[in-house]
């Protein structure tokens, strides 16, 4: 009969990886990632019939604007919603106090999580990119000009990279919240301060509120940045910015997990 | 690794107290010493700390003050989380997940892979009465199934420490003597078990000793069957309506 400790513990990779593929297994099953995926996709494929009321923009333009907005939308609702049911879920079924009774480290267990939703995201915006590319390239061939795959895939990548930050945030709001309402409603308000940065530095404010705005949204990632919209290129610089946001937020959450009563 | 002296508890509360974040004073300068290969039972009434003593022994909260030990090693330790298995009060499972998919899960967690771990799971699916529904969706089990899913997840990996938070909420009078069968298997095989309960005849004829907690501290602990005991300390504790049903 093995003895406590007899038994050799997994290894952390094995674990978030059993972690991670238990999260989307269950984050596939959600009717919020159906219902926002089916409405992403409608509205990405109603262009076909709302590029006859473009307001003068080109209809490749309006095709892309509309289409990245509507996955933009869906993603980041299935980042900061998804985030926050998927975490609660275990939670509030005691299915965490099983996992963590086990020779599994919190870290390791927040690690999967993010894992999870990070994949539901890229499946999301993969998808529904492609979905985009193909009405793209259908409309390129109408107007006989070369089908612009390299910008839609761009813009597609810069989408899951500004879900991934949200949903990062949001995994660091759920390990100091105590019900996923709560977790969701302060998510979805943390996110809307990332897409608001811009406008607060450029806001005429005195020197001293200025200056005290400029070191208060330093804390904060610039989620504007990675709209495909205005940014004109998938960069190194836009990628390492949004993976080191990622970071940051997971690394706050397992070191407020950590101490966390469960 | 260092192999503890014969004489070292399975499970050790030193002086210990729990005060939660919110205030909630669960646990004031508890000790208890759980020999190894003994049946123990924490009684009390509702709040009085039986689920704390538990989550602290699986690591799963920190003392404020006092240590926890599991054979020995630091309780949350990954050693010591290596040997013991743990069930919540009341477990639930998401209506997906199918019975086998969720032991896997809980399995591969515990270091058990290839054929170690679909014979673990084929054993305790039949040792806790499972083996018919191991293709059912978890969560469309009765209570009573759920808590015995709890209870094979627990044993999964053949722990020498059980710590079992009311295990036998929710079973039927069938599921009550499949428990009590269990009990007895376990400590054949030497198994040391900490459960709480507030089942008093089931306290009495299967478990070596009981402790009774009442707002956080020991204030018994004895045989559960001595006369002038358990029995007459509980009834003392517990509203008049409450001891009546």
């Amino acid at each position: 009969m093995p003895r406590p400790g007899d038994i050799p513990p997994p290894g952390a990779l094995r674990q978030v990886t059993a972690v991670a593929r238990m999260t989307l297994a269950e984050a596939l099953r959600l009717r919020l990632t159906l219902l926002l995926g089916a409405m992403a996709a409608l509205l990405v494929a109603s262009v076909l019939w709302l590029r006859q009321i473009h307001f003068g923009t080109p209809e490749l333009r309006f095709l892309f604007d509309f289409g990245f907005g509507a996955i933009g939308l869906g993603g980041m609702l299935l980042a900061v919603l998804g985030t926050a049911r998927l975490f609660f879920s275990e939670t509030e079924r005691r299915i965490l106090q099983m996992v963590l009774s086990r020779p599994v480290s919190r870290e390791s267990w927040l690690a999967g999580k993010l894992a999870g939703v990070l994949l539901l995201l890229a499946l999301f915006c993969c998808a529904l990119t492609v979905l985009t590319a193909l009405l793209a390239a259908w409309r390129a061939a109408a107007h006989g000009v070369e089908a612009p795959w390299g910008a839609v895939l761009q813009g597609g990548a810069l989408l899951w990279l500004r879900s991934a930050v949200a949903a990062a945030l949001t995994l660091f709001v759920c390990t100091f919240s105590r019900s996923g309402f709560f977790a969701g409603g302060a998510g979805l308000l943390a996110v809307l301060v990332g897409h608001l940065r811009p406008s607060a530095e450029a806001a005429p404010l005195d020197w001293s509120a200025q200056g005290l705005l400029h070191c208060v949204i330093r804390l904060w990632p610039n989620l504007r940045v990675f709209e495909p919209t205005e940014a004109a290129a998938m960069t190194g610089g836009l990628v390492a910015y949004g993976l080191v946001w990622v970071g940051l937020f997971a690394a706050a959450a397992m070191l407020v997990f950590r101490k966390r009563e469960i | 690794m260092n192999k503890p002296a014969p004489t070292t508890p399975a499970v050790e509360l030193a002086d210990v107290t729990k005060h939660y974040g919110n205030g909630v004073r669960a646990l004031e300068k508890v000790t208890l010493r759980v020999p190894a290969g003994s049946i123990c039972a924490l009684v009390g009434p509702n709040g009085s700390g039986k689920s704390t003593v538990l989550k602290l022994a699986a690591g799963l909260l920190e003392p404020t003050a006092g240590a926890v030990t599991i054979a020995g090693r630091p309780a949350g330790s990954t050693a010591a989380r290596a040997g013991i298995g743990y069930l919540p009060e009341a477990p639930d499972y998401p209506g997906w997940l199918g019975v086998r998919e969720f032991l896997e899960y809980c399995g591969i967690l515990s270091g058990l892979e290839g054929a170690v771990l679909r014979d673990a799971i084929e054993a305790r699916l039949e040792e806790t009465g499972l083996a018919g529904l191991a293709e059912r969706r978890a969560g469309t089990l009765s209570k009573g199934q759920r808590q015995r899913l709890g209870l094979a997840q627990a044993l999964l990996h053949d722990p020498t420490v059980l710590l079992l938070d009311e295990p036998a909420d929710g079973l039927d009078p069938h599921g009550m003597t499949a428990f009590a069968g269990l009990i007895g298997r376990w400590r054949e095989a030497g198994r040391t078990v900490l459960l709480s309960s507030h089942f008093l005849p089931q306290v009495e004829s299967l478990c070596d000793r009981a402790v009774l907690l009442h707002e956080g501290r020991v204030i018994w602990d004895g045989p559960p069957g001595a006369p002038g005991g358990l029995a007459e300390r509980f009834v003392g504790l517990v509203p008049a309506d409450a001891a009546a049903r």
